[in-house]
């Protein structure tokens, strides 16, 4: 039950009746009882003639998946079953973070018939953003009391994580096509793979000419024509993305989790490495597998990440070391690059992180990649007064931790890559690249 | 409560016509609210019956007030009241002078008790009183009723008479009695005019507890205190035995306790109340103010469904611990462990402007510094190695030297500056 505006000031226009019978024969008292019962009653009817709220059915028109930032509409089909006119309010309860625009729709709806509401969605969160009920307030012919009630009818939509990074792929994309077709001179090495025999052209390495093959295209009776060897990279190589989970993922820098931006840059680093032929897998990872993406390729790659990465949150637990190279090796025993995505900035929280590297080392390619934080750079060199000095030797100190843990993993046979977080997914994919280029992988 | 929308209803209570394809209510209908919820309208209703026939028959409507007829307390006067019923005499609460003067029909066969113990009574009111039975016992007067009804009598101290005192005087009612507890206060003859009245019951400081005078037609019975005459002392001495001598000699007794209904009307020809000055129509349209109030309220406060909730994550900001390292600091005073942190921080980048190698030694980066510069390689030296800040001001001059030197060293091998050096870049 609800009353409206109107009802209220119905209820005030009894100042007119209760003034004139006090003024005219002393009877206020009873014009008030009169004038309350009489609107009582008129609410009554109108309550007793307004259309139920539970003869509705619902259906619902939504998307299932929208990257957080875009807007997306969602529709809310209420069919009237009832036998009367239905006209009234219809809220449909998303959560805040749904980011829905309004949360109540005037509706009429004749009976047996069926009406849309469209309720548009800008998500401010990844994750599942749900909706669990729909309250409906079905007024009265007079529009003075309300039934309401409300009804049962969840739903959800997935958040993707926005790869906001993708606009570095086409600049990536076009280095690694590079790599392709280049003779040894640039990038001779012992992963490189033979692709085909071209003619010698003016500046090509002589070292690369095929003599036997020049022998057989019979370019020896020409005289110039030389065949020489070219290469292109190495395909069919294996990518492990090891995203870290765990509490140290959950801190914000520049007001975006770790966690997020170890996000964009597993999504950039997938997209080109499954183009250049490597094949991706992907797992999260604190103290246990928390998702996990394996053997797929292509574009299925990308919508299976995302989807594995939307409803993940950190864990404020200490992320479990000891058991990933057991992970790794379930993935693969291949020899592999494997990608880190964690943070390195004290000793003491990288201690597990060090003590099973070696174990990866030995087998794989090991890249640790960190987000650094810029402003700790910044704050190094504001010193104006006693409380920015005492802040700056902080922050030279936590560059100083970081710079030892890097150190450290450099020397354990792994590398580095750091970045603040706009920085890091392009940094992580050149890194990738230039693997690739000198045929470590 | 169910949430699969299944073409068949939940048995029970559902919807009165229930269609297939409804969405599942989770607002439960009136029905079923009263259903779920009987047991408590049950207990409270229980709980209202049990109350409301204890409070009518068990406590009754128990007073309070000091020797009131109704009040069954130590200090009540209910013990006096029953007994007088008992004996046939017409017993009549009033708790205001309307109330006097429209149960005393009859004067010539009426008693009135007055016990005023807040003096609400004014000296007019105590006039008007006195016309009203030609029997007036007052327990406990105050000094208005002593100059209303018995100038010749005047308070005495307070007494300590311990023991009964026996009448001593010639009225039948106090005689018949005998001897009676004492009270505390006490009257005696007012100076010059001592013959106007009968006093009894005398202690040995020629105090008396009683006293008895004429008002016009009307015989005025002062009883000094009202303590002898309440359920507790009551069956004490003679006590009992005078009270309805001098209570029940007629047939209607006015048990009257003056209260505050006796201050708020004016009565007839006094100033005009406040209640009767308002206009009638204002009670009336602050009740309808008062309605709309409420509905209002019903208007703007009824939610549109239940509250949605939902987690959220934490908020960790990274620098946190980089913040409480820096006040850790700042609080213990660790100013060489400071500067330290400083000072490794710009021998780092002094080392990769310049050029040296990753393994250079902090003397390789002075030495180099010095002859970058030009300046003293001791002062250098003092500046990287040795100083020791006293004082948080010369922390922070010293930080402000280390940025001067890191910006002398920076200039002096720009490439675009004239300097010899040029080393390449590097980046940490």
């Amino acid at each position: 039950m609800a009353v409206t505006g109107r009802f209220v000031l119905l209820v005030l226009l009894g100042i007119v009746p209760v003034l004139g019978f006090s003024i005219a024969s002393d009877a206020g008292g009873w014009a008030l009882l009169g004038w309350l019962l009489l609107v009582c009653g008129i609410g009554l009817l109108d309550l007793a003639a307004a259309a139920s709220p539970r003869h509705v059915a619902l259906e619902r028109d939504l998307p299932g998946r929208v990257r957080l930032g875009e807007t997306t509409a969602a529709r809310l089909l209420v069919t009237n079953t009832g036998r009367r006119l239905l006209h009234g309010l219809v809220r449909d309860a998303w959560q805040p973070s749904a980011g829905s625009a309004r949360s109540r729709v005037p509706m009429t709806i004749p009976p047996g018939e069926r009406r849309a509401a469209d309720f548009s969605l800008t998500p401010l969160r990844r994750g599942e953003r749900r909706t669990e009920q729909v309250t409906i307030r079905s007024l009265g012919p007079l529009g003075l009391w309300a039934r309401q009630a409300t009804l049962s009818s969840p739903a959800a939509i997935r958040v993707l994580p926005p790869f906001t990074s993708r606009r570095h792929l086409p600049s990536r994309l076009a280095r690694l096509r590079e790599l392709d077709g280049r003779t040894s001179v640039m990038i001779r090495g012992q992963g490189t793979e033979f692709d085909s025999l071209r003619e010698y052209v003016r500046g090509d390495d002589v070292r690369s000419i095929d003599w036997r093959a020049t022998a057989r295209h019979g370019g020896a009776r020409a005289g110039q024509e030389v065949m020489v060897r070219t290469w292109r990279p190495e395909r069919d190589r294996r990518v492990v993305l090891v995203l870290d989970s765990g509490r140290t993922s959950a801190a914000r820098v520049a007001d975006e989790p770790r966690l997020d931006t170890a996000f964009e840059a597993t999504l950039l680093l997938a997209a080109l490495a499954t183009r250049a032929g490597d094949r991706v897998d992907m797992i999260a990872f604190d103290r246990r597998v928390r998702a996990r993406v394996q053997g797929a390729t292509g574009a299925d790659l990308l919508s299976r990440m995302v989807d594995a990465m939307a409803p993940l949150e950190p864990d404020l637990i200490e992320t479990d070391w000891a058991a990933v190279p057991a992970q790794v090796r379930g993935i693969t025993s291949q020899r592999s690059l494997v990608v880190l995505l964690t943070s390195i900035d004290a000793s003491g929280m990288s201690r597990g992180l060090l003590s099973v590297l070696p174990q990866l080392t030995r087998s794989h390619v090991v890249v640790v990649a960190s987000v650094t934080d810029p402003e700790v750079l910044a704050t190094t060199r504001e010193r104006g007064d006693r409380e920015s000095v005492y802040r700056a030797a902080a922050a030279e100190r936590a560059l100083l931790d970081t710079g030892r843990v890097a150190a450290a993993v450099r020397r354990l046979g792994g590398d580095v890559v750091t970045g603040a977080p706009a920085d890091l997914p392009p940094a992580l994919a050149d890194r990738y690249l230039a693997l690739k280029a000198a045929g470590r992988l | 409560m169910s949430t699969a929308p299944s073409p068949a209803p939940p048995g029970g209570p559902a919807p009165a016509d229930p269609r297939s394809g409804d969405a599942p209510a989770v607002t439960p209908t009136v029905r079923r609210l009263l259903r779920r919820t009987r047991l408590w309208i049950a207990v409270v209703a229980a709980v209202l019956v049990v109350a409301t026939v204890w409070a009518l028959t068990v406590n009754g409507s128990r007073g309070t007030d000091a020797l009131g007829a109704d009040n069954p307390g130590p200090s009540g006067g209910m013990a006096l009241a029953q007994v007088l019923s008992g004996q046939g005499v017409d017993v009549i609460t009033a708790a205001s002078l309307d109330e006097v003067r429209q149960a005393a029909t009859a004067p010539e066969q009426t008693t009135i008790l007055l016990f005023d113990s807040g003096s609400l009574l004014s000296a007019d009111r105590l006039g008007r009183l006195g016309e009203l039975a030609d029997r007036l016992v007052v327990i406990a007067p105050n000094i208005d009723v002593l100059d209303a009804y018995a100038p010749s009598v005047t308070f005495s101290g307070a007494t300590d008479a311990g023991a009964p005192l026996s009448p001593e005087c010639s009225l039948p009612a106090a005689t018949r009695a005998g001897a009676v507890t004492p009270g505390r206060s006490t009257f005696r003859p007012a100076e010059g005019g001592a013959a106007g009245a009968l006093f009894c019951y005398p202690d040995d400081s020629g105090s008396f507890q009683l006293a008895r005078t004429d008002s016009g037609r009307t015989a005025v019975t002062l009883l000094a205190d009202s303590e002898p005459f309440d359920n507790e002392h009551i069956a004490s001495d003679g006590n009992a035995a005078l009270a309805l001598n001098l209570l029940g000699e007629r047939e209607h007794l006015i048990w009257y306790l003056p209260t505050f209904l006796d201050l708020a009307d004016a009565g007839a020809g006094g100033q005009p109340s406040l209640a009767q000055l308002t206009p009638e129509w204002v009670t009336p349209v602050l009740v309808l103010f008062l309605a709309v109030f409420l509905a209002a309220a019903l208007w703007r406060g009824r939610r549109l469904g239940p509250l949605v909730v939902e987690d959220l994550p934490v908020i960790v900001r990274s620098r946190e611990t980089m913040e409480g390292r820096a006040r850790l600091y700042q609080r213990s005073s660790a100013r060489r462990r400071a500067l330290d942190a400083l000072r490794i921080g710009s021998i780092g980048r002094l080392a990769s402007t310049l050029g040296l190698a990753r393994t250079a030694s902090v003397e390789d980066v002075v030495r180099a510094s010095a002859a970058a510069t030009g300046r003293p390689a001791d002062e250098v030296r003092e500046l990287l190695l040795d100083a020791d800040p006293g004082s948080d001001a010369a922390l922070v001059d010293l930080s402000d030297r280390l940025l001067t030197l890191e910006a002398d060293v920076r200039t002096a091998v720009d490439p675009r500056s004239t300097h010899p050096r040029r080393p390449e870049r590097m980046d940490s």
